[in-house]
């Protein structure tokens, strides 16, 4: 009887010991939950202080309707990782912001449900599954109380360092009901693409600007920039005329806020117009009354900063450090400047140079992109008549550090005398003419406009149904050119957002990829551009044929015939080229394979059992002492 | 107290070695992990800058081998009948609890200790985030405390150490495998409702992937405390009903 009662007894007793742990881990997870320490090095799970301080700053409840679909992980594997995380990122923003103001809607569109079409409506875009079919959903609705959206089509992990900046910018963006206007000014480079029956995307850029900005589009002849006009940003002009120049003059004397992009040599205007291509506008006769001067006669350039690409040479294809094409870091990126502060690697192309004016009076002068001390230059003009292994012959090193960005601020005197309009029947219809600033003003000057060109700088792959969150960077460029405008925008809470390291690096079989590649990169690429010249001459052939240019003689077939003989062995090489890198990276995987686990668990047991038998060995051996001195005794 | 626990500390430890028990474990160990890291988790494919591929399966190899450690903790000397003249003995039962569930947490340990050249190996490949990789190894260690308190626990009520091992393996999977999300709507675990609170705090999966991914907290750490402390006392209760 008694043993009965005492096994009721610790049955009790188990269960209520049972019920503590329960109760002690639900209460620390409802007050503790959200006390976690983020170990990733990239602060991967923090938000960062502009995130927290936009949050705090939400006036309405936010409700993300995430459309994920339940088989997403399993069906697209590559997803699987990225959507836990997507899932946690969501999460920290909830429990950031204060109670009930973030609302998180979780969505399983299944294929042809009602949820489906609704997604569809929305503007979520269909991904494909292990079958091709697109039926996989994996984006958010991002709505306020006033019925504002944003859409983030899908998530895609190549862009998952900008995450944060991504979520933050759109709650901003709702909380912030107006968008800043944005003055645009680009005749040579039509970022905005006009073209009537016939669909022609914008610039990836342009997609990543209308996003956050009201884009007006202004023409290069007009006597006054609009008032409601936030900041202007001008792109590569071809004449500044006088109108332009009193538009410009009277802007900034009035507190606005001017971005100038200009260039030395635009290597997309070149490849747009070819040879008819025309230089950019000289502006110095407005930048320098501003204390300003851009060089672009001369090229900068820096052998320590210079891209590694194939070079032709009359001795075949080299790969060189081709000084023009610069790769910025963060030691030749302003780390003090709040529109250029984090961001650790740009890309310039041929870009001009920047120098103060020696007279600066009340204006305030900072560099923003420099090369190094180890700078150096070329003539603008030979990039017109050289290749590129001339022009890296030609290369001048001067042991100078060149400014190819720079920022001026203050208050600046007027370029006239008087309203270049005055007695005209327009000068009525004009705000006075001002002599001296009225409001402290902000230039930014970029002697490089081939930095806007996205193929220069992020896989654009995935942009057609998803302008915005598809376009993937690969360098800071894109931040750069968005942070400026919040720069002179005054969006000073977003410019804290910095971007975090992407989530999905290289996988350590594409890490393997690269080193096999390396070693027969030299010939892959020799290779392949001889067999670009290759082709091409056989298209001449085929033109010059085609149109009967020349006669088909015996002695042209036979050139046609070996060019073509040429073109299959190359062909053929670069094949085995491709073949060879895929067997040596093969057998490099299975010895990392086999060596881990064959020959390291096998490695680990041998030293153990040694270092037993060591031990075992001196502890017999002063047994035997003990046994032996306890005789001797 | 300390000393007692350091003496049956040593002892239990050492006796691992003095059968091939312990490099047959080690071996099984080392085999299973590589096995799982390059074949079940794709180490090639994925970005393994914190070595997930190798933590994820963690937890299923352990729940093998731990209880092969802790096994005959207590069954073997109740069967041969020394439990006895330890618990006749002037030390106290904590002290012997602690010094056995040490022993075999430590040789848990050393398992995972065996892995770094692991480590430095693919550190050699690709860069690693070592603080990530700390708090994996963290989530691993913790994983282990409450896998050895457990099979101490089960091998506490048993006398045949095989049905222990068993039992053990079963109660530590039934603990792994808990998880009520199912009752929830898919997805709806990110809601911060109740319910859903209550289910993540019993969940060991959501302790650990919260390790595995580099980001630990308070509730991870009293999840995997609470549960071996509540183990090792079911065990201190054990033996003493079973004496009584």
């Amino acid at each position: 009887m008694i043993k009965k009662h005492k096994n009721v007894g610790l049955l009790f007793f188990l269960l209520l010991m049972v019920v503590i742990f329960v109760c002690l881990n639900v209460s620390t997870r409802l007050i503790g939950g959200n006390l976690k320490i983020d170990m990733t090095q990239s602060q991967r799970y923090s938000l960062s202080d502009a995130s927290k301080e936009i949050l705090s700053s939400l006036t309405m409840p936010v409700q993300i309707r995430l459309y994920i679909s339940s088989n997403l992980a399993t069906e697209n594997p590559q997803y699987a990782n990225y959507a836990q995380f997507v899932l946690r990122y969501l999460k920290k923003y909830q429990q950031a912001a204060k109670p009930d103001l973030i609302k998180i809607e979780t969505l399983d569109p299944q294929p042809y449900s009602p949820l489906e079409e609704e997604a569809k409506r929305q503007g979520i875009k269909p991904l494909p599954d292990s079958g091709g079919k697109s039926n996989l959903y994996f984006g958010a609705v991002i709505t306020n109380a006033k019925g504002q959206k944003a859409v983030i089509p899908n998530f895609i992990s190549a862009r998952s360092g900008y995450l944060e900046t991504d979520i933050s910018r759109i709650l901003y963006k709702l909380n912030n009901s107006s968008k800043p206007k944005l003055g645009l000014v680009s005749p040579q480079l039509p970022l905005i693409t006009h073209a009537y029956g016939q669909i022609i995307p914008n610039w990836a850029i342009v997609a990543q600007l209308q996003n956050d900005y009201e884009i007006i589009e202004l023409k290069d002849n007009i006597v006054q920039i609009p008032g409601n006009i936030d900041v202007l940003l001008v792109i590569n002009i071809e004449k500044l005329s006088p109108l332009f120049t009193y538009a410009l003059d009277q802007f900034v004397l009035r507190g606005g806020k001017l971005l100038i992009i200009t260039d030395a040599f635009s290597e997309r205007q070149a490849s747009t117009h070819g040879q008819n291509s025309a230089p950019t506008a000289n502006l110095n006769a407005l930048l320098q009354n501003w204390g300003l001067n851009v060089n672009n006669e001369i090229i900068a350039g820096d052998r320590t900063l210079g891209e590694i690409t194939s070079i032709q040479t009359p001795q075949g294809t080299k790969a060189a450090n081709f000084p023009y094409w610069l790769h910025l870091s963060k030691s030749e990126i302003n780390q003090q400047h709040p529109a250029t502060k984090g961001l650790d690697n740009i890309v310039v192309k041929t870009s001009g140079i920047i120098s103060p004016q020696k007279n600066l009076g009340q204006t305030k002068y900072t560099p923003l992109l420099t090369t190094t001390a180890k700078g150096g230059n070329i003539a603008a003009k030979d990039l017109y008549a050289h290749n590129q292994a001339e022009l890296d012959n030609l290369f001048n090193e001067t042991s100078q550090q060149y400014t190819l960005a720079a920022e001026i601020e203050g208050k600046f005197p007027s370029l006239f005398n008087t309203n270049i309009l005055a007695g005209t029947k327009f000068a009525k219809a004009m705000p006075s003419f001002l002599s001296y600033s009225i409001a402290p003003s902000k230039i930014i000057v970029i002697a490089d406009s081939d930095f806007i060109v996205a193929e220069n700088w992020a896989d654009t792959s995935q942009t057609q149904n998803n302008p915005v969150y598809g376009l993937a960077p690969i360098y800071d460029n894109g931040s750069f050119l968005l942070r400026l405008l919040d720069y002179l925008t005054n969006r000073t809470t977003i410019l804290g957002l910095s971007n975090k390291e992407n989530f999905n690096t290289k996988s350590i079989g594409e890490e393997l990829y690269m080193q096999t590649f390396n070693q027969y990169a030299a010939a892959y690429n020799k290779a392949q551009a001889e067999l670009i010249q290759r082709l091409q001459l056989a298209k001449n052939y085929e033109t010059q044929i085609s149109q009967r240019l020349y006669p088909l003689t015996a002695q042209r077939a036979k050139e046609i015939e070996e060019n073509n003989k040429a073109i299959q062995s190359l062909q053929l090489k670069l094949k085995q080229i491709e073949y060879q890198i895929k067997e040596q990276n093969q057998q490099k995987i299975s010895s990392i394979t086999q060596k881990n686990i064959i020959y390291f668990p096998l490695t680990c047991i041998i030293l153990i059992l040694l270092c037993y038998m060591y031990l075992k060995s001196r502890q017999k051996k002063k047994i035997e002492e003990w046994v032996h001195e306890a005789r001797t005794h | 107290m300390l000393k007692n626990t350091l003496t049956i500390f040593t002892k239990e430890f050492m006796s691992y070695f003095r059968t091939p028990t312990a490099y047959i474990i080690i071996a099984v160990y080392l085999v299973l992990s590589m096995f799982a890291t390059f074949y079940s988790s794709n180490f090639f494919m994925n970005n393994n800058i914190g070595l997930t591929s190798f933590f994820t399966y963690q937890p299923e190899i352990l729940i093998i081998l731990i209880p092969a450690l802790t096994m005959k903790l207590w069954s073997d000397e109740r069967r041969s009948g020394t439990i006895e003249f330890i618990l006749t003995q002037p030390i106290s039962y904590t002290s012997i609890i602690l010094g056995k569930f040490l022993a075999a947490f430590a040789f848990g340990c050393l398992l995972l200790v065996l892995t770094l050249p692991f480590d430095l190996y693919v550190s050699a490949l690709i860069s690693l985030d070592s603080t990530m990789i700390l708090s994996a190894y963290l989530g691993t260690i913790l994983s282990i405390m409450f896998l050895t308190a457990i099979g101490c626990m089960i091998s506490a009520f048993n006398t045949n150490s095989v049905l222990a091992y068993l039992f053990s393996v079963f109660m530590g999977w039934i603990l792994i495998s808990i998880n009520f999300d199912f009752l929830l709507q898919p997805w709806m675990n990110l809601s911060e409702n109740l319910s859903v609170k209550l289910t993540q705090s019993l969940n060991f999966y959501h302790h650990y992937q919260d390790m595995i991914m580099g980001e630990p907290g308070l509730d991870n750490l009293m999840y995997f405390c609470t549960l071996s402390v509540l183990a090792l006392w079911i065990n201190r209760i054990a033996i003493d009903y079973k004496k009584q």
